[in-house]
């Protein structure tokens, strides 16, 4: 009896080691295919990709180095995400990082004409400076997706004083002043102090920033403001300061002068910039404006070149 | 010529398109609609939330050419 029961435990044994040896042997080989069509299927992912957005041979090199052993499923959950790692090509570390991959596909998905103009400033930006630029351009990006996505500034408010405030002789100089005594009325509650009368000779020059890349201001704006009034608030909150609808905020700026033409003398109203309201995104306002109501006395708007504003990231 | 989307100014460049058009074409006296085209710019260039409609839907160049025109007719 005792020796039928260890015959039968050693036969169990036998056949469990056996069963289990191949069992081991079945997976491993599975593993391996399974392994193996992995990574063709990847590597057949990666031609695809490359043979279907037309990469150059140099895309086409970095596309290899980047994601020969990464995995692609991103590319395909969103298209435009080859987009966005075509347009940061230049950084070879900023291009590998998904949440710059999926947060720039967003907003060129959202802004398709501007796929040349942001790979040049990207490009253009010096590599430290590099996430700076992307999260300004992402931040800019959402403002206007939520606040303002026609881009005509139609729930924009300036909330200054009130046309009531301004004693009449003072609203009669600006008339005097103006080349649109008729649309004067409309400036006031751009300001939250009462317009100061400044008498200035020629020579004097004001700026205005405008987002980098766009068209020249207009030639009857009189929005204007002191190059020191600019560089005080690059650093806290430009955009805030200045009061600027949302379709102006951009990651940098081009920054316009104009002159007062030889021979002439004119008057500019400066006041105190007001709080604002875009559909409830608000500005404090706080920096100072210098209003230019003719500007016939004026030089046309002439783009400093060699000044550029990119103020820091602050959330 | 982009709109704006807001209609009431839309309504207003589209007609003075229009006018400057017809000035152009009957070979008419331009004096009034350069008027009236410099009062529109104007009228958008005096308020915050109008000044940079003008750029923005790249309408600036367009004026310039028509009001080229139109002071061709002088």
């Amino acid at each position: 009896m005792i020796k039928k029961t260890t015959f039968l435990l050693i036969f169990v044994f036998i056949s469990i080691t056996a069963k289990g040896s191949l069992l081991s042997k079945l997976n491993v080989s599975k593993i391996e295919k399974i392994s193996s069509d992995s990574i063709k299927n990847h590597r057949d992912s990666l031609e695809y990709l490359i043979n279907t957005n037309s990469l150059d041979s140099l895309e086409k090199r970095a596309f290899i180095d980047d994601f020969y052993e990464k995995p692609l499923e991103l590319f395909f959950e969103q298209k435009s995400i080859i987009h966005a790692w075509k347009a940061c090509i230049i950084d070879d570390s900023l291009r590998k990082v998904n949440n710059v991959l999926l947060k720039t596909a967003t907003f060129l998905n959202r802004n398709k004409s501007k796929i040349q103009s942001f790979k040049e400033e990207f490009e253009n930006t010096v590599r430290l400076q590099r996430p700076t630029f992307l999260l300004r351009t992402w931040w800019v990006d959402s403002l206007k997706s939520n606040f303002d996505s026609l881009g005509n500034s139609s729930g924009f408010k300036p909330l200054g004083i009130d046309i009531k405030e301004v004693k009449k002789s003072l609203l009669d100089e600006m008339r005097t002043e103006a080349s649109a005594p008729q649309f004067v009325e409309s400036l006031i509650n751009s300001g939250n102090t009462i317009p100061k009368k400044i008498i200035i000779g020629e020579g004097y020059i004001l700026y205005k920033i405008i987002p980098k890349g766009n068209p020249p201001p207009s030639p009857f704006t009189p929005f204007w403001t002191k190059i020191e009034d600019i560089k005080k608030y690059i650093s806290e909150s430009l955009e805030q300061r200045f009061g600027l609808p949302t379709v102006s905020h951009s990651a940098k700026y081009d920054v316009y002068k104009i002159q007062l033409k030889e021979g002439k003398t004119a008057i500019i109203f400066e006041s105190e910039i007001a709080q604002t309201i875009e559909n409830n995104y608000k500005t404090s306002g706080g920096g100072m404006q210098s209003l230019v109501l003719n500007r016939a006395k004026w030089t046309f708007p002439v783009l400093i070149s060699e000044l550029e504003i990119f103020p820091p990231f602050k959330k | 010529m982009k709109p704006c989307e807001i209609p009431e100014i839309d309504k207003v460049n589209k007609a003075l398109i229009k006018e400057a058009k017809t000035v152009i074409m009957k070979n008419k006296n331009p004096e009034n609609i350069l008027k009236k085209i410099s009062d529109f710019r104007l009228k958008l260039a005096y308020n915050k939330s109008t000044e940079s409609l003008e750029s923005n839907f790249g309408w600036g160049i367009f004026y310039e050419s028509l009001i080229d025109e139109l002071s061709k007719k002088y």
